[in-house]
């Protein structure tokens, strides 16, 4: 589709596809962080999946979810390396419930919208 | 310390140096893991120097302020983030020189003082609800100046997406940064007091009396003979901001300088309270300039005996190989 718009209208739906995944994101590393992750492994994890993330995105998301107590973390030492391990707290989980059920009723508003 | 593993700390350096005091520390390792652990990651898959890795991470990352941006806490703050400590250190002068103000109050002698916009009236008539106004209102002015020259400042913040070259990361800083807006307040406040002693006394408007029918001018009809005295304080000083708002950081040089400037106006201020007259209220005024005097010797000292255990305690510890 992007093939098919040009200049300004590119340049708009870029915007509006940030700000489409914006939302996205969130739900897509609450979803992902079931057991504790780190920053790398968890990009790592969500591009396998089909969801890109930018390194500039994920990682201060990760400290945002954790400032908002929806995440935890610690630093552990693996391989000879100090990593901040993130992992979902029982806010989180609850968000993230809620957050899914919204996300569904928008699915199926949007297919009955489009049909 | 390897080229690659510089340009990493130069970007850490950039995007930290951004963000709230207390995030920093943090912030910092974990990036500088993340960001590390990701060129050896793609140095293992590709044959491209490890610099240039390092480079192409550090520019998908993005431009430094923009990714503090994004790492900054989403409450919102009335300034941003770079303004909020020199808004502090400006908050706690404007009290402190209320406070001074209110002790001379107290003591039923009456003052005024105009810093544009700033107003510290003291008289007679002032009761404690119009010291509290007083206050507010200083304190008011000086939270709309940031609030307007953050607002002035915006473009610098929303730089998303703009194209940018990691290259351009300035080299890490040998000394500790200084608060170029608190060098500036200085060099500001030293120069209108230059011009004040020298070129316009009478337009020092701060006028002090035991009761309101009969104000004198703060300083005394004889005072010049101190000036030169005062100037060997103040032209230093003023140096020393002017030269700390151009490099942005202290060094070992600057410290050293800052030491013998302390001990300087402490040396001064005790020739000036045993010499005199500088004030018409020399009586308070001299005990005040030899308790400042003190602090600052003390302070001095205090700096100069802890870069001298610095000093020792790296002579002590080996270097790290591969460094």
């Amino acid at each position: 589709m992007r093939h098919m718009v040009q200049g300004d209208t590119q340049q708009s739906l870029e915007g509006l596809v940030q700000e489409l995944r914006r939302g996205a994101i969130v739900l897509a590393v609450l979803s992902a962080l079931g057991d504790e992750e780190y920053g790398w492994s968890l990009r790592k994890a969500l591009a396998d999946r089909g969801l890109e993330v930018e390194e500039g995105t994920l990682y201060p998301l990760l400290r945002r979810l954790e400032s908002q107590a929806l995440l935890s973390s610690r630093w552990r030492v693996e391989d000879g390396r100090r990593r901040r391990y993130y992992r979902v707290t029982t806010e989180g989980a609850r968000v993230r419930a809620g957050l899914l059920a919204e996300w569904r009723d928008l699915h199926t508003v949007i297919k009955e919208l489009t049909r | 310390m390897k080229p690659w593993q510089e340009w990493i700390e130069r970007y850490v350096h950039q995007v930290t140096r951004r963000l709230p005091e207390r995030q920093r520390a943090d912030v910092a390792e974990e990036l500088r893991s993340l960001l590390g652990e990701q060129v050896e990651e793609r140095r293992a898959a590709s044959d491209a120097p490890a610099e240039e890795v390092a480079l192409a991470i550090i520019a998908e990352f993005g431009e430094p302020t923009a990714a503090a941006r994004r790492y900054a806490p989403v409450r919102p703050a009335l300034v941003s983030a770079p303004l909020q400590q020199p808004l502090k250190f400006t908050l706690l002068l404007v009290s402190g020189v209320w406070l001074a103000f209110t002790m001379l109050w107290l003591f039923q002698i009456y003052a005024s003082f105009h810093l544009l916009p700033l107003r510290f009236d003291f008289g007679a008539s002032v009761g404690p609800a119009d010291l509290i106004e007083g206050l507010l209102s200083n304190l008011g002015i000086v939270l709309l100046v940031f609030i307007g020259i953050d607002r002035l400042m915006w473009g610098q913040w929303t730089d998303e997406g703009e194209p940018w070259d990691p290259r351009d990361l300035p080299p890490l800083p040998v000394g500790a940064p200084v608060s170029r807006f608190e060098a500036a307040l200085g060099a500001v406040f030293t120069l209108y007091l230059l011009y004040v002693l020298h070129l316009a006394p009478d337009a020092f408007v701060l006028t002090v009396s035991m009761d309101e029918r009969e104000p004198w001018q703060l300083l005394d009809p004889e005072y010049r003979r101190l000036l030169p005295w005062l100037d060997l304080v103040l032209v230093p000083s003023l140096l020393m901001d002017a030269w700390l708002l151009w490099r942005g950081e202290m060094g070992p040089v600057e410290r050293w300088l800052q030491v013998g400037l302390g001990l300087l106006a402490a040396g001064v201020f005790f020739r000036v309270a045993a010499g005199g007259p500088l004030t018409v209220i020399d009586h308070v005024f001299d005990p005040f300039l030899v308790g400042v005097g003190i602090v600052l010797a003390g302070v001095a000292i205090w700096r100069a005996a802890k870069m001298v255990r610095s000093a020792r305690s790296a002579r002590l510890v080996p270097r790290a190989n591969g460094a």
